[in-house]
């Protein structure tokens, strides 16, 4: 207020100012205070609570997704299992006297920390079932299990040396596959079939 | 709803409930000037209290970004000021029938010096519509509750200096509009 009044320059006219000051000398109805407090808009509550709601839903919405997502990865992880049984197969059935006994337990070793390494291969476990449970058993004669026995013996003990094993015999290396020859057949008579020549076409028996 | 929902929620809630409180007082405090910042632009009392009550309501709206008092009120001046100027030229053509009705009121119980004295206070009025905006506003927020140069300044968030040569300009031209 004494800006202006001290200020020559705005200081255009004392009259003029009090006539402006006069002019805007304007109140307010009384209730119009009270008509504000009552008007005021009630959106602040209402757009906290949307952005509660919403906040909300978008928290549920996740957890439900974690939730869901856990079990799937909890079921992948049997994999591992799987790929123990399939090392565990194959050889010990097919040659129990060739395949040295401690074989089994060397897959065993070897597939145990090679678990975390196959547990990605889960596609192929069931495949690989399939063809355990569907595979004919190799079957092996008594007397040719004995003589492969007698043969790991053998050379267990040094009686047979496993370095001339590889290398054919003289007569059989002598033999070229041109020379082969069949052994005769013994005299076989021919089979003659002789037509039922006494039978008459048409005449019951 | 777990516990710890239920306590931010009542937080949330005692926040909003002394944004309420302060917002309270700041009305109780500005509402006259809101309202004669709109009258000194549409010189009709309820078409004043409108406009600073939609102004009063988009400032609840924002309260929780003018909580400062002096922030408040300069936020208040000027969206009173341009919804008031919103009104007035989206209502001129109303503005003008009702001023014409208040012109041809009939004044039978005044005497003759409120007669002249209504008359110049409308020359006064038609003067100050006749500023520019930038010198209009300085020269009604200037002679609405004594507000000084400082003040002015303040609430619209302009140099003193501007605000000094924008009176200055505003006083001489409603001066010679007077004359």
């Amino acid at each position: 207020m004494n800006d202006r009044h001290s200020d020559p320059l705005i200081d255009v006219g004392d009259a003029l100012r009090r006539e402006i000051e006069d002019a805007f000398d304007v109140e307010p109805s009384p209730a119009f205070v009270t008509r504000i407090l009552a008007n005021k808009p009630a959106r602040r509550t209402w757009r906290f609570s949307w952005t509660f709601i919403v906040a909300a839903s978008a928290a549920a919405v996740v957890i439900i997704a974690v939730v869901f997502a856990r079990p799937g990865r909890s079921a992948r992880t049997p994999a591992p299992v799987a790929t123990l049984q399939i090392a565990t197969l194959p050889p010990v059935s097919a040659s129990p006297s060739v395949a040295p006994s401690a074989r089994p337990g060397e897959t065993r070793v070897a597939s145990a920390p090679a678990t975390t390494r196959l547990a990605p291969i889960v596609a192929a476990v069931p495949v690989v079932r399939r063809a355990e449970t569907k595979e004919p058993e190799v079957l092996f004669a008594k007397d040719e299990s004995a003589a492969l026995q007698r043969l790991m013996r053998g050379i267990t003990r040094g009686a047979v040396d496993p370095a001339t094993l590889s290398e054919p015999t003289a007569a059989v290396a002598a033999i070229q596959p041109g020379q082969i020859v069949l052994a005769p057949l013994a005299d076989v008579s021919p089979i003659t079939i002789e037509p039922f020549g006494s039978l008459v076409e048409g005449v019951r028996q | 709803m777990p516990d710890h929902a239920f306590g931010l929620s009542t937080t949330l809630l005692t926040v909003s409930d002394d944004l309420d409180r302060e917002f309270e007082a700041r009305v109780v405090e500005s509402s006259r000037l809101a309202f004669r910042v709109a009258y000194g632009v549409l010189r009709q009392r309820q078409d004043a209290e409108d406009v600073a009550q939609e102004a009063f309501a988009k400032a609840y709206t924002n309260f929780s970004q003018l909580r400062d008092r002096e922030r408040f009120r300069a936020w208040l001046v000027r969206m009173t000021w341009r919804l008031a100027i919103n009104r007035q030229r989206s209502d001129r053509r109303r503005a003008q029938r009702e001023a014409l009705q208040v012109e041809s009121a009939p004044t039978a119980a005044t005497t003759a010096d409120e007669i002249a004295a209504r008359e110049r206070r409308q020359q006064l009025w038609n003067a100050i519509d006749a500023l520019p905006d930038k010198l209009r506003v300085v020269t009604v927020l200037a002679g609405i509750e004594g507000h000084d140069i400082r003040e002015v300044a303040r609430l619209l968030r302009l140099p003193e200096g501007t605000v000094k040569s924008r009176l200055f300009l505003g006083r001489q031209r409603l001066k010679e509009l007077l004359q």
